[in-house]
């Protein structure tokens, strides 16, 4: 190489590099939106330099990483495909609404830990779902939200390879269609744990189907109430593919039944309280239908409204 | 993902939750965006050209309302109808006037943000670490709430009575919603909640939580009904505290069930849990982990039910003089599981029937 072109060339190495820059900085574990922020050219989403959607600071995090808004917005429609946390700290209110007929968080993807804290996730009636996790597998943890008038689902998980792990807490579900869907594909399933939920006013609390993929659902300290038909209702598909429900401390006080049993599922109840007050609710507490239905009582229920279709409890003993 | 569920690998139909089936509830998304769209298409060309001459002025037309809109110390009513983050309005009528039908009103910082309004669902959200407020004028109500099947909620929000306002909240509204998380509402002169939902639209169904309702002179939370419509309640870490009566439901002409949950009713001055109904209108209350502490802890005054779980009725000498339980009237029952404790005793004939546990 001739000397005299190495200012040249180094000059254009030079050039490059600079041009090249952003292109090649690494995602940063901790991003942040705010209402002033702006996502044209913007991949860092700083602190000082926030972006102004959830989904350009996902596009731009490390996987794994945080998201978290500096002041209360709308900060637009998600759609999740690597681990990270998305918060809403207290003294922030970060909504998010939907157009019609679209969801407002969609997670898919292998082994994903995803948590969502402190949203308010609004359907206006004709959203789909406020959180849907669509296919794949891994954690998600759901965290002082509030989520409400969905057209279908409040909570949608429908996790296609391997297992999902799901944890509700403190959380309002309602004015949905369904307030949580678990409807895990072949191959998949879903241990779902409840804590300190509401599910009140939907049309249906709780559905579970595992009629492709086993489901466990454990709820506590919770208040399934209000809901125009069943609080929670149950499918299973045969003896190897039950649908499971532990509930303890938990109230139902529905229009129609309680829980429903409607085939291959499993209910063990304890310190369940099953309202059915006269001139209001014209449902039971307990019904079953369809066949392999078992519930097992461990005397510390209260189920008002009665049962129908011949139910019977089991005891559940105490050690 | 759309609707759900029916993509290849996933089980289909066979439930009728399945995701991909409309919800026994809400129809599918309407289809007048078509027909407006065919409309459209058939205008005339003159109209449209007309229609687009109109648009050219739209800055003097006020644009759709928005979902989110804010509220702050430092913001302004006059001329402004978008309460945007960076141009917040001042008080929450003017907010509520403007954001879109469903949409969320937020505080930005702390202030009194003046009485409210409601006549379509909204939610107004006082979030942690502001403290947005209320107070009314004399005789009249800091929120007041009428619409048929809306959906309110009201989050964080500090209701003050100053001992001469209304009402903290009168819910007039049939059908639908009403949810009241984490407010204070105090010191009014009439109740702190008024729910009397013209129920001819249908249930109504009214959540509390994390609230605590005090110092109201009548009631701290009033419950009926009209037009033969059924009202639902659901109170849950609630405390109702020093108020003329603590909870007090009429059923007439209409059915009300209320079910209260690891709360407190206490130093209310008459009664903590007052029960009226009719003939045809029971009115029926089931208790589970409360405390009332009171002169009467739970008065029933016909046609009333009352279910009773982990409820602790204390009575202190000097300070309590009344019962832990009273009937008056007729067609009264009291049902108890054996985990009560009901220090004040029974009055007015007053008997607890067994509610066995399964």
């Amino acid at each position: 190489m001739p000397f005299r072109q190495l200012p040249a060339l180094l000059a254009a190495a030079f050039v490059c590099s600079l041009a090249a820059a952003p292109a090649l900085a690494q995602s940063r574990d901790r991003v942040f939106v705010a209402s002033y922020g702006t996502d044209s050219g913007n991949t860092t989403c700083s602190f000082e330099h926030p972006c102004r959607t959830f989904q350009n600071a996902v596009n731009n995090v490390a996987a794994g990483g945080e998201v978290t808004a500096i002041d209360s917005a709308g900060f637009g429609q998600i759609n999740i495909t690597q681990s990270v946390t998305i918060t809403s700290p207290p003294g922030v209110e970060a909504g998010v609404v939907a157009p019609a007929g679209a969801d407002t968080v969609d997670i898919s993807g292998s082994n994903l830990i995803v948590v969502l804290r402190g949203l308010t996730l609004e359907g206006n009636t004709t959203s789909n779902q406020g959180v849907n996790f669509s296919s794949g597998s891994g954690e998600l943890q759901i965290i002082g939200c509030r989520i409400r008038n969905f057209a279908y689902n409040g909570i949608l998980a429908i996790p296609s390879t391997g297992a999902l792990s799901l944890v509700v807490k403190d959380t309002v579900l309602s004015d949905s269609g369904y307030g949580m869907t678990l409807f895990p594909g072949a191959g998949s399933t879903i241990k779902a744990a409840l804590d300190e939920v509401t599910v009140n006013n939907n049309a249906y609390g709780i559905g579970t189907a595992a009629n492709a993929a086993a489901v466990e659902l454990l709820i506590s300290n919770s208040h399934v109430d209000n809901n125009q038909n069943d609080g929670l209702i149950m499918l299973g598909g045969s003896t190897s593919l039950m649908s499971t429900a532990i509930l303890n401390n938990v109230t139902f006080n529905e229009t129609q039944t309680g829980i429903a049993l409607t085939g291959y599922s499993l209910a063990w109840l304890s310190h369940v309280t099953a309202t059915s007050a006269p001139g209001i609710g014209t449902g039971v507490s307990l019904a079953f239908s369809g066949s392999n239905n078992t519930a097992f009582s461990d005397g510390t229920n209260h189920l008002m409204g009665g049962y129908s279709n011949g139910v019977t409890l089991q005891p559940w003993g105490l050690q | 993902m759309s609707g759900g569920g029916t993509s290849s690998g996933k089980p289909q139909g066979a439930f009728a939750f399945a995701p991909s089936q409309p919800s026994p509830r809400y129809p599918r998304p309407s289809k007048h965006g078509d027909t407006v769209m065919l409309l459209l298409l058939r205008l005339p060309l003159a109209l449209f050209a007309a229609a687009l001459a109109c648009s050219f002025a739209a800055p003097a037309q006020a644009q759709a309302p928005r979902d989110r809109v804010f509220v702050a110390s430092y913001g302004t009513d006059t001329g402004n109808t978008t309460c945007s983050f960076e141009a917040p309005c001042r008080t929450f009528q003017n907010a509520v006037n403007n954001v879109a039908v469903g949409g969320e009103v937020t505080a930005i910082d702390s202030a009194g943000f003046g009485q409210i309004s409601i006549t379509q669902s909204v939610t107004i959200t006082s979030p942690k670490g502001v403290e947005a407020g209320i107070v009314a004028p004399v005789g009249a109500n800091t929120i007041d709430i009428n619409g048929s099947n809306i959906i309110v909620v009201l989050r964080g929000l500090t209701l003050e009575g100053n001992g001469i306002s209304g009402s903290g909240i009168n819910f007039l509204s049939g059908g639908g919603e009403l949810q009241i998380i984490g407010c204070k509402i105090h010191n009014f002169v009439d109740e702190g909640i008024v729910l009397q939902p013209d129920a001819s639209s249908g249930t109504t169904s009214v959540l509390i939580k994390d609230t605590v309702i005090s110092d109201n002179f009548i009631d701290g939370i009033s419950l009926a009904t009209r037009n033969y419509g059924t009202l639902q309640v659901a109170l849950d870490e609630v405390i109702v505290n020093n108020n003329g009566i603590g909870i007090a439901v009429n059923t007439a002409p209409s059915a009300v069930e209320l079910m209260v949950s690891n709360s407190h009713i206490d130093n209310n001055k008459t009664d903590g849990l007052s029960l009226q109904g009719g003939t045809g209108a029971l009115a029926t209350a089931v208790l589970k982990n409360v405390t009332i502490n009171e002169t009467t802890g739970m008065a029933l005054k016909g046609y009333a039910d009352v279910w009773l779980s982990q409820v602790t009725q204390t009575t202190a000498p000097g300070v309590n003089g009344g019962f832990g339980l009273t009937f008056s009237g007729s067609n009264n029952a009291a049902y108890s599981d054996g985990t009560n404790q009901l220090m004040g005793g029974y009055g007015g004939g007053a008997s607890l029937q067994s509610w066995s546990s399964q």
